[in-house]
């Protein structure tokens, strides 16, 4: 306390007044919102997955009108912001492109956590039926402001007619044989757009274990390679810096997707539950190492007592796992896996198949520490261009604020961000920023990325769009 | 705000009144005499003689002569007054002829004939008094067979006492009684003795010495309608001695020696140092000065007991892994290792210390004031009073405070008139060097070094590794051989390393790393009061006011202040009496009425009624209802302290909002509940989600109250006679309703919203260790109740023989209700005093022998629960005059028996104390 106020303090007991107060700690009234030197009356965003509100493993109606830009856009209402419009695809479980067949109209949705049914298995993540077939988006496609297109490379941004080989993008196009996705996104006009594509030119790789090439191609499993991608950046950026005379945008960068728990959470549930390393005894031992041996396998090493590890394919052949290192994927069928039976409820139902013990686990479900390696640096090399990209149309003044997803991202998955009284993490489904599909944000976790996107919007052109609660939107629905 | 400024402008009206009448200039005349015993005609030193309805006045000097001049009135006569402790009252009419007076007092033999202020705020006869109340005189103060007059108050009926420590004990009546006693107000002339960090008075260690105090009347019972908040469990006004009618020198000097067995340590001696220095100047001025000083060894406690709670009874004691000794501190800290068969978890409690190695028994009490008294009209007395007071101790609170260097200012200012007075002080604290004795524990213990592996991950991982025989040379499977293992490098009492470590962490202010306390609080409070019945004449007529300001000041280590942010926290209050008497004089009713408001609460009105009825001369019928409050004290308003495994939240909204605990937590019975359910599951093979779905119906809302004052409604009867001039009988029945009672709850608040958007993320936020305890304030739904009776009865005998005998009882009629809350009514059910004495056996020769029964009752406080055994004491002194030295030599012994007891659970162990002291007083009589 300050001797003025003591005084007049004092001063107030004498008198008998009550000049003196204590003042609780408050948050501080918010400044004027304020649209800085950018201008937000057209909010225009173009992306993948994140961008386009797919969540639980689809796109459903809910998370959609929760994706983070159109999050960022009902902050940025306030300053003069136009309509936002996301071509809806309807429904509560929405279409879910992972367990649906189409060809024999076959359609599920989102994945939703379930009960589970005895005493001895645990809660899972299953999709929802009824699920939608990815119908036309019926509205006024001139209207659009949302280009997010799930499982969109940054090459297929750029390719005329790629309407025709991605669902997502062809219920919307403008032209399904000739249209760009970033050309309609440019051609919606906006002040401001928001830009987060080039995910998939990595993940398609990784989700896929790495089955694709990773040198380059541009088949749906392959990794981008460093140059083309640099090339199709600029290009996408430029094109959507040409929507009107003025207008400015935000982009994010490559997160480190070893970070998301695709990648993480299967071999931290079986070292949790004791699954691995797993027991044997001498004789099983010897056996293993003899079939593994006549596989062809190098110096299979299974012992007796508990230390083993499952055996993966890998490109070099068999080995067994170091569960730092070689990252089992949430595609792996985990009843397959080792030995036992596969309900463990009915111990003498149908056994487990044996993966990793007897047999090798197949290559699509690991990402071995070659690939990891492979992906680290695809991100980095991407991260780099996406840097310089953005630097050059920086030279005079900001026009493009660069967003640090990938470190974001990283510390989400370490310390976690505080909001209220909750820590929101990377772990599924606790950690509420990730939906159960292991990738896409969870409403509440998109509206942690649009307060990453809106602080850094700030700082770069001296904006101050109000952040988004996320304390009041949902994250994963614990049954 | 607008009654603010009223009681302003009441104020400033009141001095008018005071003043009016004192400019204009009447005939004086010079009175002188001699003062005597009326008995054997010895000269009487130190009798106050003044003029009635003045405060004009002098004292009897060494020869018992006294001279007084005043002014008479216009009716050209006056009355004086001869007033001395022992002997009746004389009043003589004046006038302009009289110039020698002489007077012999006549000694009285029956206390309750003597006035009393407290009950009623104007003086009148304890008989007479509508309200119990209970009076120690100067020469009872004199006789006590106690170390001070302060444990002697243990003697009064409807007086229960706690002993934290030889320097820190408390006083409280009729229930729910505790260590920091914020339901029991004590006052010093006035002056709220109370440390403002904490509410409560710190018991005498910072307060009044025996030389310089001339009364103490104790109101069991409510009594804010008089004395506002607070005043809830009773109220206690100690008066000091004026430098005008005790001028002179006295000296105390005191040695003693308690531990006298040796069981808990060697005998240890105790000296105390009192001095008393009063002068009068012309009867217009006058000063004193005191000064005490006080050295000892504190009481041990000592109780080894494992109390740990998750512990089924049968498997505590010594040999229990996971034990924690009630006054072992540090052993608290526990885990559950996976090292009992099949990879079962074990409770393991780290190594913990005795509480005589963490805190300083070396008790001090220092006390200093000075007065300086000027008339600056017949009737206004000024005066300026400084007190300080410095003390080590321990005080006994959630848990073992070792209160070092404490220190405690007062100033005052005021203007006193026989019909008004007016006051303003302020209080200073400083808790010095204070610390937690738990605190100091745990970061001993979590003190991770270089060449000590002892920071708690290390310490467990050492004991699993040894248990499980990992280390060679370390006996596997044994609890006691893993635990000497992991306690390798520990610090040991004694060691020079132990006492560096100590004093550094008793020196950081951090709970999470260190043990101080760091509260420098401070009240400043004002204080008035008028006495209109010389004024109007149909009724008598009182009207007072006060405000008061708590400036808090923890630089954030208790209270969320920060600096330029203190937390200040105002009360005001203004209250009037009407009194009337009937029926020829035999009835007297009052009726008082109080109104309150504090910054945080709704301001109230307090009433009270009482009737005096008295058929029959000596025989006096009393009845009262009153209501009294509480303000929720400043730590329950204010406190947030997070203290590791529970964060501790004022009840104030503004505090506790933040933390979502008041609206969103379960209670802690119901997550401790459902922690077992879980963990039963799991170890039954139950999935862990499935587990958490299946138990969270156990898991029961909360939803507590934001904190308000507590109240109590009391009802009083009581009868008091005097049969044949000998036997004095007092017995009264009370009986208790509480509304509100402000009382602790702790929740758990997960992290994730109960009924969120999440589902059920919250109950499985508690099967993930994901939430925070809080310990909350609030207030008990519904009423509950208690009632009591005092009785008691003194005898006197011929030849100044006396026999007192009290008993009082004392039951909480709600036990049941007092769910989830640690609020214990802690008080006996029986109690009962038996006192003999003679004061002049001879007239140089006295004693008295004070027998003490309290009955086993139990103790619930945040610190522990558990019974307080039942247990006698006897008190005795004997007292020597020595006329010619004018000094009394005094041989005393409180627990002349050495009967070991304690007074409340957790608390130490009070032994025999015996002393011997001499006392030289300049009005020695």
């Amino acid at each position: 306390m300050t001797t003025k106020i003591k005084i007049a303090c004092l001063a107030s007991v004498l008198a008998l007044t009550t000049a003196c107060s204590y003042e609780f700690p408050t948050q501080p009234e918010p400044a004027a919102a304020s649209a800085g030197n950018a201008n937000f009356s057209k909010h225009v965003a173009i992306g993948d997955f994140a961008v386009a509100g797919y969540a639980d493993g689809a796109l459903y109606e809910e998370s959609q009108n929760t994706s983070f830009p159109a999050l960022m856009s009902q902050s940025m209402a306030s300053l003069n912001g136009g309509v936002y419009v996301s071509p809806i695809l309807p429904g509560a479980n929405g279409f879910n492109p992972t367990f649906s067949v189409p060809s024999l109209g076959i359609f599920v949705g989102r994945l939703k956590l379930v009960l589970p049914t005895c005493t001895k298995s645990s809660m899972t993540a299953r999709p929802q039926l009824p699920g939608v077939p990815p119908g036309p988006y019926t509205g006024d496609l001139t209207k659009l402001t949302n280009f997010g297109v799930p499982g969109m490379k940054i090459t297929e941004s750029l390719f005329p007619g790629y309407g025709s080989l991605n669902a997502f993008y062809g219920r919307f196009a403008s032209s399904v044989s000739s249209s760009t996705a970033v050309g309609d996104a440019r051609n919606a006009g906006g002040t401001f757009f928001t830009m987060w594509l080039g995910n998939h030119d990595i993940l398609g790789y990784a989700t896929a274990g790495g089955a694709g090439n990773a040198g380059g191609g541009t088949g749906p499993t392959d990794m981008t390679d460093g140059a083309t991608f640099g090339v199709a950046f600029t290009s996408a950026l430029d094109i959507m810096l040409s929507s009107t005379s003025g207008t400015k945008g935000a982009v994010g960068n490559i997160p480190d997707v070893t970070d998301m728990p695709y990648f993480t959470a299967v071999n931290a549930s079986l070292l949790s539950s004791k699954k691995i390393p797993f027991a044997l005894d001498s004789a099983t031992a010897s056996q293993l190492n003899f079939l593994y041996t006549l596989q062809g396998m190098n110096n299979p090493n299974f012992i007796a007592g508990t230390s083993n590890m499952f055996t993966i394919q890998t490109a070099a052949g068999v080995r067994q796992m170091n569960p730092s290192n070689d990252l089992l994927l949430l595609s792996l069928p985990t009843d397959s896996l080792g030995t036992g039976p596969v309900d463990p409820c009915n111990p003498t139902g149908p056994q487990r198949a044996g993966w990793g013990v007897t047999k090798p686990i197949a290559n699509q479900y690991v990402l071995d520490q070659v690939e990891v390696s492979d992906v680290l640096a695809r991100t980095a090399a991407f991260n780099a261009s996406i840097k310089s990209a953005v630097d050059t149309k920086n030279t005079s003044g900001v026009r493009v604020a660069l967003v640090d997803m990938n470190t974001f991202m990283k510390t989400l998955k370490t310390t976690g961000i505080k909001y209220g009284t909750t820590t929101l993490k990377l772990d599924v489904p606790f950690g509420n920023v990730i939906s159960l599909d292991g990738i896409n944000p969870t409403p509440k976790g998109s509206a942690v990325y649009a307060n990453k996107f809106i602080d850094v919007i700030n700082a770069s052109f001296g904006a101050n769009v109000y952040r988004v609660d996320p304390t009041t939107i949902r994250g994963n629905e614990i049954p | 705000m607008k009654s603010i400024s009223k009681i302003g402008k009441w104020m400033s009206l009141f001095f008018v009144i005071t003043f009016a009448g004192s400019a204009v200039a009447q005939q004086s005349v010079t009175i002188n005499g001699k003062i005597t015993d009326g008995e054997n005609k010895e000269t009487l030193v130190g009798v106050n003689i003044y003029q009635k309805d003045k405060i004009i006045g002098t004292t009897s000097d060494a020869q018992g002569n006294y001279s007084l001049t005043l002014t008479l009135p216009e009716s050209g006569k006056t009355t004086l007054v001869f007033k001395y402790i022992g002997f009746g009252t004389i009043e003589k009419e004046i006038n302009a002829a009289t110039t020698n007076l002489d007077v012999g007092l006549e000694r009285v033999r029956i206390e309750a004939r003597e006035a009393v202020i407290s009950a009623s705020r104007v003086s009148e006869s304890i008989l007479e008094s509508p309200v119990s109340i209970e009076k120690m005189n100067a020469i009872e103060i004199k006789n006590t067979p106690t170390l001070s007059f302060y444990e002697g108050l243990a003697s009064m009926k409807a007086v229960d006492m706690t002993t934290s420590s030889l320097g820190f004990k408390t006083v409280n009546s009729r229930g729910f009684n505790s260590t920091g006693n914020v339901k029991f107000v004590q006052r010093i002339d006035g002056m709220d003795n109370q440390a403002p960090g904490l509410n409560f008075s710190v018991g005498n260690i910072i307060g009044i010495s025996d030389l310089d105090l001339e009364s103490v009347e104790l109101i069991p019972g409510a009594a804010s309608a008089l004395y506002g908040p607070n005043a809830f469990n009773g109220i206690m006004n100690m008066t000091s001695k004026s430098p005008f009618k005790y001028p002179g020198l006295s000296v105390q000097l005191k040695s003693g020696m308690n531990h006298v067995d040796g069981t808990d340590t060697d005998p240890s001696p105790l000296f105390e140092t009192m001095l008393r220095y009063a002068k009068v100047f012309n009867n217009k001025a006058a000063f004193k000065v005191n000064f005490s000083y006080m050295r000892a060894e504190d009481w041990y406690a000592n109780d080894t007991t494992d109390v740990d709670l998750l512990t089924p009874l049968d498997k505590r004691g010594a040999n229990n892994p996971g034990r924690d000794g009630l006054n072992i501190y540090g052993d608290e800290v526990v885990t559950n290792l996976p090292i009992g068969p099949g990879g079962t978890s074990v409770r393991v409690s780290r190594t913990g210390y005795l509480e005589k190695d963490l805190v300083d028994y070396g008790v001090k009490s220092l006390k200093l004031d000075g007065a300086f008294n000027y008339r600056v009209a017949s009737n206004a007395e000024l005066s300026l009073v400084s007190r300080f007071g410095a003390g080590t101790t321990v005080y006994q609170g959630a848990n073992r405070y070792s209160i070092s260097d404490f220190t405690f200012q007062q100033h005052k200012i005021e203007l006193t008139g026989s019909q008004y007075f007016l006051r303003a002080y302020a209080t200073i604290e400083n808790s010095g060097d204070s610390y937690d004795s738990r605190f100091l524990a745990w970061n001993m213990n979590n003190r991770l070094t270089e060449d000590r592996r002892t920071s708690n991950a290390e310490w467990f991982n050492n004991y699993t590794m040894a248990y499980l025989g990992a280390i060679s040379g370390v006996t596997p499977g044994n609890h006691a051989a893993a635990r000497a293992y992991a306690d390798k490098g520990r610090l040991l009492p004694g060691t020079p390393e132990f006492d560096a470590v100590k004093s550094e962490i008793a020196g950081t202010d951090d709970f999470t790393k260190g043990a101080k306390f760091n509260d420098q609080s401070k009240l400043y409070a004002g204080e008035g009061q008028y006495d209109f019945s010389s004024k109007v004449k149909v009724v008598d007529l009182l009207v007072g006011g006060n405000y008061r300001m708590f400036d808090l000041n923890s630089n954030g280590t208790i209270f969320p202040d920060t600096a330029g942010n203190d937390i200040t926290i105002y009360e005001y209050g203004a209250y009037t009496q009407i009194g009337k008497k009937f029926m020829e004089d035999k009835l007297r009713l009052t009726g008082s009425i109080r109104y309150d408001k504090a910054e945080q609460f709704d301001g109230q009105f307090t009433p009270r009624i009482a009737a005096v009825y008295s058929p029959i001369k000596d025989n006096f019928i009393r009845a009262s209802y009153q209501t009294g409050f509480r303000m929720p004290s400043t730590q329950e308003q204010f406190i947030f302290l997070d203290i590791g495994a529970i964060t501790l939240v004022g009840g104030i909204k503004g505090v506790g909002a933040s933390t979502l605990a008041y609206e969103n937590s379960y209670t802690l019975s119901s997550v401790q509940a459902f922690a077992v359910a879980v963990g039963a599951d799991v170890a039954a093979g139950v999935d862990a989600t499935q587990a958490v779905i299946n138990r969270k119906g156990l898991l029961k809302r909360s939803n507590v109250a934001y904190i308000k004052p507590e109240q109590v409604q009391s009802f009083d009867i009581g009868y008091k006679t005097i049969l044949k001039s000998s036997l004095y009988i007092d017995i009264n029945y009370h009986y208790n309703t509480y509304t509100d009672l402000v009382v602790l709850q702790r929740v758990v608040r997960p992290d994730n919203l109960i009924d969120g958007p999440d589902g059920n993320a919250a109950p499985f936020d508690i099967a993930q260790n994901k939430f925070k305890a809080f310990q909350l304030y609030t207030n008990l739904d519904g009423t509950v109740a208690s009632h009591g009776i005092a009785f008691g009865a003194n005898y006197y005998l011929p030849k100044n023989y006396q026999v007192g005998l009290n008993y009082t009882y004392s039951k909480f009629l709600d036990e049941d209700k007092e769910d989830n809350s640690i609020n214990g009514f802690n008080t006996p059910e029986h109690k009962v005093n038996l006192l003999i004495g003679n004061k002049r056996i001879t007239p140089k020769l006295g004693f008295n022998v004070a027998v003490r029964w309290i009955d086993e009752y139990n103790w619930e406080a945040s610190f522990g629960e558990g019974v307080v055994p039942s247990y006698t004491t006897v008190d005795a002194q004997m007292s020597y005059k020595i006329p010619e030295y004018k000094t009394t030599l005094k041989v005393g012994a409180a627990n002349l028996l050495n009967n070991r007891h304690i007074d409340i659970y957790g608390g130490p162990t009070v032994g025999g104390l015996y002393f011997v002291s001499l006392s030289f007083d300049e009005l020695f009589n």
